[in-house]
């Protein structure tokens, strides 16, 4: 080992004489962009280091150097199918500082789109779950009904994934005159195939058999590894964002936070199709809100009226734009200069608790941006929660945390 | 005299008589030998790629000639593997990496010459007194070259996937040759001519026993490392399992020799549980003495292989020791328990 | 954006502190300028009403250690000795807060001074689910030494990690401190701290690619 030459970044680790080391990743079907060194004694997983960081941007450094708004558009790139929920923390934060509330309508509009970012994202995790069991009517079915929610973000927001919606004091547009009812068939839609989902997957003997008892997470040890999300609701822990510090129009509406006690696998699936369930009911309660409301103040006065008439007939739909201009609201924000200050934020993304620290110091750029994303802190239950288990639940476990690589690498 | 025309009618009724129609031969290479399992693996793949597809809400293979359902898509698949480059890593053990997925494929097809495709005792391919026993023993012999496959790689995810196909063995195929065995007390022969004469009149062996035929099922099943129990080859920890190393054609023949041994098993489960040629017998002649029967024994044993693929769409795959234990813990005892019901059949006279 | 920029790390050897990096589209900024010169608000610097009746309570729980408590929005920032912080962390953690968000570093390069943040908050404890309180403390930039809070809040753990290949802070007493996202090389840069400028890509390639592979470290 001695004569092995040295590489940057090589690290030489001893590995006991018993234990068989397997490496899963980098470049592997069944992991993301990260690698998990398992060390095996028989079948049973003795040791597990994840191993991340494959796809890390340094985007808390590039924040640096790059202006308030532009910002936006790079941290959506986390999560791309959560873009809404992975800006929304970081436009909050920079509205504290800037001392300025979005007015209720932008409020109810951004509310709209986290809930149906908060469904493609549960969909997509569970259809990647299904494909680490091997279940791949599941994976089809998710990803098939993800596109029903991708377009309606569409019809909101003129693009299928990186939305840049929320902008610091309200959101880029309002809803398209046919978006109300098309969001109402396509609840009326997913809640029949909930009920299709249950069917297949998590009531199927097979995958009750793989998942129950798999990776349990009690209330005490999951609040000690602070996992997030809809993880931590399966381990009978009521933390949920929306709920304990309301941001948005989440103080207004009427919904549930779905709580397993388990604390297993299977639970980890129920909350997520729970939680598709809940977030119908809210998407259905803010388009009757947005419909009832006349369509004007989506965005804060105090930029509103620095835009060009041009702007304002478009977006209060006195000018059918549709194909005409190419209206771009950024550069209101170009030259923004935020005061000295700090603040975070933080709100219930799709795969946990999204948190931001930002720190200004009156230029336009941003002194100092700290990102936390869920899937950043369930990483280290990989490390704590696996070991015991054995080889084949190392995929029923990592895909119940419903990680995301890019997300966690930033 | 002898002219040009009988010359050549001799030597091509020898060709056809002592080569083509040369009963092990013929059923080695043609029905229901390599040719008939080529072309059932591939309808087989494009059923079982068109039934997830409908399950799963989408179209499946549909690219390539949509009027035929996609069906040339596999032909396309195939060429594709054969012309695919062929990467032998460096740290293999050559001779073992090369030997263990042809002996795979042959092994697999082996079984196929102790099975009679008709009763008319012309075109046996052996003599049939203990076939059911030979086609029995030579169908457990090709797994284990798929344990040499994972060793001969050299990789460690080859290596994890060698040993479950190992543990896995050992558990199906005691199901395997419990359960397809256990018609013999009830039959009281072991050659599978009589097996199926006794199946003529519709009292099939897989319904007097039904046990038995599940049991045989599902060690197919495991044995083929199909849905729910693909477990050497589970694709999202091994990558591959035992196949990770093996680019090309020789995937192409890792894949198929499951595939293959899928159809063997299949064949023989035809014969044994039902009823094999059952409605038809054989006349003489080499078409209604032994094409017809053949066909009519591969149509069920296509749609015993069907029912099999279709459960990729409904299933996930089991845990290596859930796997285990339902093997050792239920179905062997369910296959002693067929034995037990072929022995308390026999005893009331059920077959005559 | 599919990607980002390639990172060019600079040589490892110290340079001259640099205020901030270079902000990344003057010219942009400059043409918009005209149309939208949005009016800085004066900030208030002060604690946020909602949190005035959880400072009395930290204040009272970390008496005798000196708190200090910072203007900021969001969250209740709670400052003390380095000397002080595990101290803190114990009271706090007996206090009701169970877990960490976040560990943060911020470079004052001017103050020579890290600034290492830990956001709490409360699962178990409902009443404070709602708040959530930095624990910060200020160390020396040229010898960056913290004690490790991996010890009390094992959700920490991660944090810490990155923070020390990003800044180079050391927590001492962590049970496992390797770099986290970045390879080793990579880690020795420091890349968050100040002094670590992202080169911008200029549309000379040739140029640009000559000094990308002379600062090549494979």
């Amino acid at each position: 080992m001695e004569a092995a030459p040295r590489l940057p970044g090589m690290e030489v680790r001893p590995v006991e004489r018993h234990v068989y080391e397997v490496q899963i990743g980098p470049a592997h079907p069944g992991s993301g962009h990260m690698r998990i060194f398992v060390e095996v004694d028989g079948d049973i997983m003795v040791r597990v280091d994840p191993d991340i960081g494959f796809v890390h941007r340094t985007m808390e450094k590039l924040a640096e150097g790059r202006d308030w708004i532009k910002n936006i558009p790079l941290f959506e790139r986390m999560a791309i199918l959560d873009a809404c929920n992975i800006t929304l923390p970081y436009v909050e934060a920079v509205e504290k500082i800037l001392d300025i509330d979005p007015p209720p309508r932008a409020k109810y509009l951004r509310t709209l789109l986290c809930e149906i970012n908060r469904i493609a994202s549960h969909l997509y995790g569970m259809g990647i779950f299904g494909v680490f069991l091997g279940h791949s009517t599941l994976y089809m079915w998710a990803f098939g009904d993800r596109e029903v929610f991708v377009q309606l973000a569409e019809d909101l927001t003129g693009a299928r994934l990186t939305h840049s919606y929320p902008v610091f004091g309200g959101v880029r547009r309002d809803i398209p005159d046919d978006f109300p009812q098309n969001a109402r068939k396509a609840a009326r839609y997913m809640r029949n195939r909930l009920n299709e989902y249950a069917k297949i997957f998590l009531n199927n003997p097979n995958i009750r058999k793989r998942l129950e008892g798999v990776g349990v997470l009690d209330k005490n040890r999951a609040t000690e590894l602070g996992i997030v999300g809809p993880n931590v609701r399966a381990s009978g822990i009521k933390y949920d964002v929306r709920l304990v510090e309301p941001y948005e129009a989440y103080d207004e509406l009427d919904f549930e936070i779905p709580i397993f006690e388990e604390g297993d696998s299977l639970a980890r699936a129920w909350v997520r199709v729970e939680e598709i369930r809940q977030s119908l009911n809210i998407i259905e309660q803010a388009v009757d809100w947005l419909e009832r409301h006349p369509r004007e103040g989506f965005m804060h006065d105090r930029f509103w009226k620095n835009a060009p008439q041009l702007y304002k007939d478009i977006y209060n739909g006195k000018i059918d734009y549709a194909g005409k201009y190419r209206v771009k609201l950024m550069p209101l924000f170009a030259s923004l200069k935020v005061p000295a200050g700090k603040a975070s934020a933080r709100v219930e993304a799709g795969r946990g608790e999204m948190f931001y620290y930002v720190e200004s110091d009156g230029k336009n750029v941003p002194y100092r941006v700290r990102v936390v994303s869920p899937s950043f802190r369930n990483v280290i239950a990989f490390k704590y929660v696996m070991p015991g288990h054995r080889l084949m639940d190392l995929p029923a476990i990592y895909g119940s945390f419903d990680y995301f690589p890019p997300e966690w690498d930033r | 005299m002898v002219t040009a025309a009988q010359v050549a009618y001799d030597v091509g009724w020898g060709i056809l008589h002592y080569i083509i129609f040369y009963p092990p031969l013929y059923q080695l290479i043609i029905i229901p030998g390599l040719i008939a399992a080529l072309v059932v693996v591939i309808f087989i793949i494009w059923f079982e790629r068109k039934a997830a597809a409908r399950v799963q809400m989408r179209y499946g293979p549909w690219e390539i000639s949509p009027r035929t359902g996609g069906a040339t898509q596999l032909i396309a698949d195939l060429i594709r593997y054969t012309f695919q480059e062929i990467i032998v890593p460096r740290t293999v053990d050559f001779m073992s990496y090369i030997i263990a997925p042809n002996a795979a494929v042959i092994f697999s097809i082996l079984p196929l010459v102790a099975v009679p495709m008709t009763s008319v005792s012309q075109y046996w391919p052996i003599p049939m007194d203990f076939s059911l026993l030979i086609a029995v023993a030579l169908s457990t012999l090709s797994p284990i070259f798929v344990v040499m496959m994972s060793w001969a790689s050299n990789n460690k995810f080859a290596v994890v996937g060698g040993v479950r196909e190992s543990f896995i063995i050992v558990a199906y195929e005691l199901i395997a040759v419990i359960s397809l065995l256990a018609v013999v007390p009830l039959v009281s022969t072991f050659n599978l001519v009589d097996i199926v004469q006794v199946q003529m009149g519709g009292r099939w062996l897989g319904l007097l026993n039904p046990i038995a035929l599940l049991d045989a099922f599902i060690a197919v099943i495991m044995s083929t490392s199909a849905f729910p129990f693909e477990i050497p080859d589970s694709e999202s920890e091994l990558v591959a399992g035992p196949y990770t190393e093996y680019s090309g054609l020789m995937y192409g023949l890792n894949m198929g020799a499951g595939y293959i041994r899928r159809w063997t098993l299949s064949v023989l489960i035809t014969l044994v549980f039902l009823g094999g040629w059952a409605p038809y017998r054989p006349g003489p002649g080499v078409v209604a003495g032994y094409l017809v029967p053949s066909l009519i024994v591969v149509a069920k044993a296509v749609v015993v292989m069907a029912i099999m693929s279709f459960l990729r769409s409904v299933y996930g795959r089991y845990r290596l020791d859930q796997a285990l234990s339902l093997a050792w813990e239920v179905l062997i005892p369910m296959a002693i328990a067929a034995f037990g019901i072929s022995i308390a059949e026999t005893y009331f006279g059920v077959i005559p | 954006m599919s990607s980002a920029p390639e990172k060019k790390p600079n040589a490892p050897a110290p340079q001259a502190p640099t205020p901030a990096p270079k902000p990344a589209a003057q010219p942009a900024a400059q043409s918009a300028a005209k149309q939208s010169a949005v009016p800085a608000a004066p900030p208030k610097p002060t604690i946020p009403p909602e949190y005035q009746e959880l400072q009395k309570k930290v204040a009272e729980v970390l008496k005798g250690l000196n708190p200090t408590f910072e203007p900021s929005r969001g969250y209740l920032d709670v400052v003390v000795a380095k000397e002080h912080l595990v101290e803190a962390a114990r009271r706090l953690k007996e206090m009701g807060f169970d877990h960490v968000i976040s560990v943060g570093a911020i470079d004052y390069i001017a103050k020579k001074q890290f600034k290492v943040m830990y956001h709490l908050t409360s699962y178990l404890n409902e009443d404070l689910s709602k708040y959530v309180v930095a624990l910060s403390t200020y160390i020396e930039r040229d010898s960056p030494h913290v004690p490790s809070l991996t010890g009390i809040w094992l959700s920490a753990e991660f944090h810490e990690r990155e923070e020390y290949e990003m800044f180079g802070i050391i927590f001492d007493g962590h049970p496992d401190l390797r770099p986290l996202l970045l390879t080793p090389a990579v880690a020795a840069l420091r890349p968050l701290r100040k002094d670590f400028v992202v080169k911008e890509e200029s549309d000379d390639i040739e140029t640009d690619y000559e000094a990308y592979l002379a600062t090549k470290w494979w």
